[in-house]
């Protein structure tokens, strides 16, 4: 089970069922909202990371295994559809605790399982204040833990399993660390990480996805199988280039669709067979072609705005598979 | 003063102003100034489209200038480019259909500006070397235009509703539907005109029979006229107020 922090609450253990996923994630979106939604299953949980209405990152757990973004929005909806039992919440949060929950769900590990007795504690948090780290500090024993969000090397809120309301006082992980078995798990992300991520909502059509799961029990995705793409392809790009080829593929023509409606498929698909294929679409200046492509289409379909919108998300999609 | 007035050529016909004509011509000028906005760095759709409605409000504002009804072969150059007009929208309109369904962006904008000029060119000419059309004359061009308009429009209304079909799910159908609204008006509008001038109770045959002495048979059909005319009036205003409302808010969907 994660351990979040409580903010204000907008929902709050609302029944799944009741649920309808798309909409209410389309009213976090409308409203910029910050904070996260968390979907508790018995048998699986999900959390949603909003920053000003962008949804920054997932993270979808099931026994032990574990997807994130876009796999994580898809295994969501996708467990969600049979799985009609469990609870809703979400909270609001500050700015720089989603940025250090962010840190806790997918940065990147510095510190991991070590116990406390064998690690020099002082020097790990005169690192976190030299180098000015984005950061969470976990802090835990088989009974307990605590959990410590860092902005740029200065600490900016406490929680723990007793009391999940963000506080100031490091008291309690204190208490925490002076335990024998106590262990930390330190991860960081990059300053600008934040303002640099995609929002997913312009990367998956959550709404569809939904539509087609709710709507037909025999639906398979023919984007992505539970398969963790980004997170594979961090762990050393061992995805095959083939399988990672129709994957981008998929992902560039279901920007477009996102975007551009129905006809945004067709104009991706024209413009990615003038490019020859993705593969040599990785080459900026295809890359480029492809978009000028787009957009010149793109400019009967939808606003400037959106164009922007929709060059970006393909950008950060194709620099997470290049 | 005088003297200077005195030097400026006679005005034969006086020409009759009313607020809806001024309105409506400045929504004309909206419309192609906001497509012509459109049309920078875009497909060449919009630039039929803008010059379309570019030429409807020059056709239309020289008909306000007092000399207006004075010359007989400028009038009917008008004429010929308020028909020239429709044309060229309805063929941004067509183009805009084919791109619905092939996803193709082809020609050049400068095509679309050689190939109006010279059919303006041509319809002066034509005129030019003609003798100068008289009331009767000038009636049949206005025949003539509005007839152009009036089918044209019918077409548009169509073609507007498949692009919509296409693209139903995309950001700017919505904006893009408002033209069947525009050129619904258009089809009043023009079609009341039309229908007055095919029973010959239009102004002009008024006109013109004062002058010959012709019978008419007008009095008998004094309801049809006056809904005519209404309809004509009121639909003229309604075609600007909604042209200048569809370019408005396509305006804000495209930013």
């Amino acid at each position: 089970m994660f351990l979040l922090p409580k903010g204000p609450p907008l929902a709050e253990k609302v029944p799944i069922a009741k649920i309808n996923l798309p909409l209410a994630l389309n009213k976090l979106r409308a409203s910029n909202f910050t904070g996260y939604a968390h979907l508790s299953f018995t048998s699986a949980e999900s959390v949603l990371l909003y920053d000003e209405g962008r949804l920054i990152s997932a993270l979808f757990q099931r026994d032990k295994g574990c997807f994130h973004d876009m796999d994580a929005i898809r295994a969501t909806i996708e467990f969600m559809a049979f799985n009609r039992e469990g609870t809703f919440s979400v909270f609001r949060l500050h700015a720089d605790i989603v940025v250090g929950l962010l840190a806790l769900i997918s940065g990147e590990a510095v510190i991991s399982s070590q116990q406390i007795v064998l690690t020099d504690f002082k020097s790990v948090l005169n690192k976190i204040k030299e180098e000015r780290l984005n950061a969470s500090l976990v802090v835990y024993t088989d009974v307990h833990t605590g959990v410590v969000f860092y902005i740029e090397g200065n600490p900016v809120g406490f929680f723990h399993d007793e009391d999940l309301q963000i506080g100031s006082s490091p008291v309690d992980i204190q208490k925490i660390a002076g335990y024998s078995d106590a262990k930390i798990d330190l991860k960081t992300i990059k300053g600008d990480h934040v303002i640099t991520l995609a929002d997913l909502n312009g990367l998956i059509d959550i709404e569809k996805t939904w539509v087609a799961v709710t709507n037909n029990i025999f639906f398979t995705d023919d984007t992505p199988t539970p398969t963790p793409v980004i997170q594979t392809i961090r762990a050393g790009q061992t995805t095959s280039g083939t399988a990672n080829k129709v994957k981008l593929e998929t992902l560039l023509v279901e920007i477009a669709v996102t975007h551009l409606g129905k006809l945004g498929r067709t104009l991706a698909e024209k413009e990615l067979a003038n490019i020859g294929d993705v593969k040599s679409g990785l080459v900026p200046e295809n890359i480029e072609i492809f978009l000028l492509g787009l957009e010149k289409g793109a400019k009967l379909l939808t606003s400037s705005s959106k164009i922007r919108e929709m060059k970006d998300s393909i950008r950060t999609a194709i620099a997470q598979y290049s | 003063m005088d003297f200077i007035l005195s030097l400026l050529p006679k005005i034969y016909n006086p020409v009759e102003y009313d607020a809806f004509t001024i309105i409506q011509i400045f929504f004309w000028f909206m419309a192609a100034a906001v497509s012509f906005y459109f049309s920078l760095g875009n497909a060449r759709l919009w630039t039929s489209v803008s010059v379309g409605f570019f030429l409807i409000f020059w056709s239309q504002a020289y008909m306000l200038n007092p000399y207006a009804q004075s010359y007989n072969k400028m009038v009917a150059i008008h004429y010929v480019i308020g028909a020239i007009s429709v044309l060229v929208i309805s063929h941004g309109f067509q183009e805009y259909y084919v791109f619905t369904r092939t996803l193709e962006i082809t020609g050049s904008k400068k095509l679309v500006y050689f190939v109006t000029a010279g059919m303006i060119v041509l319809g002066s000419l034509i005129i030019t070397i003609n003798p100068k059309p008289n009331l009767h004359v000038l009636r049949n061009y206005k025949i003539m235009e509005n007839s152009i308009w009036f089918f044209f429009s019918i077409v548009n209304i169509y073609t507007v509703w498949k692009i919509f079909k296409e693209l139903r799910d995309s950001f700017l159908a919505s904006g893009i539907l408002c033209f069947t609204l525009v050129f619904f008006f258009i089809v009043l509008w023009k079609g009341s005109e039309l229908y007055l001038q095919v029973y010959q109770w239009d102004k002009d045959w008024m006109d013109i029979i004062d002058f010959t002495g012709e019978a008419t048979d007008a009095v008998k059909f004094t309801a049809q006229i006056e809904t005519a005319k209404m309809v004509h009036k009121y639909s003229a205003l309604l075609s600007g107020i909604t042209v200048g409302g569809t370019f408005g808010y396509l305006f804000k969907l495209m930013r």
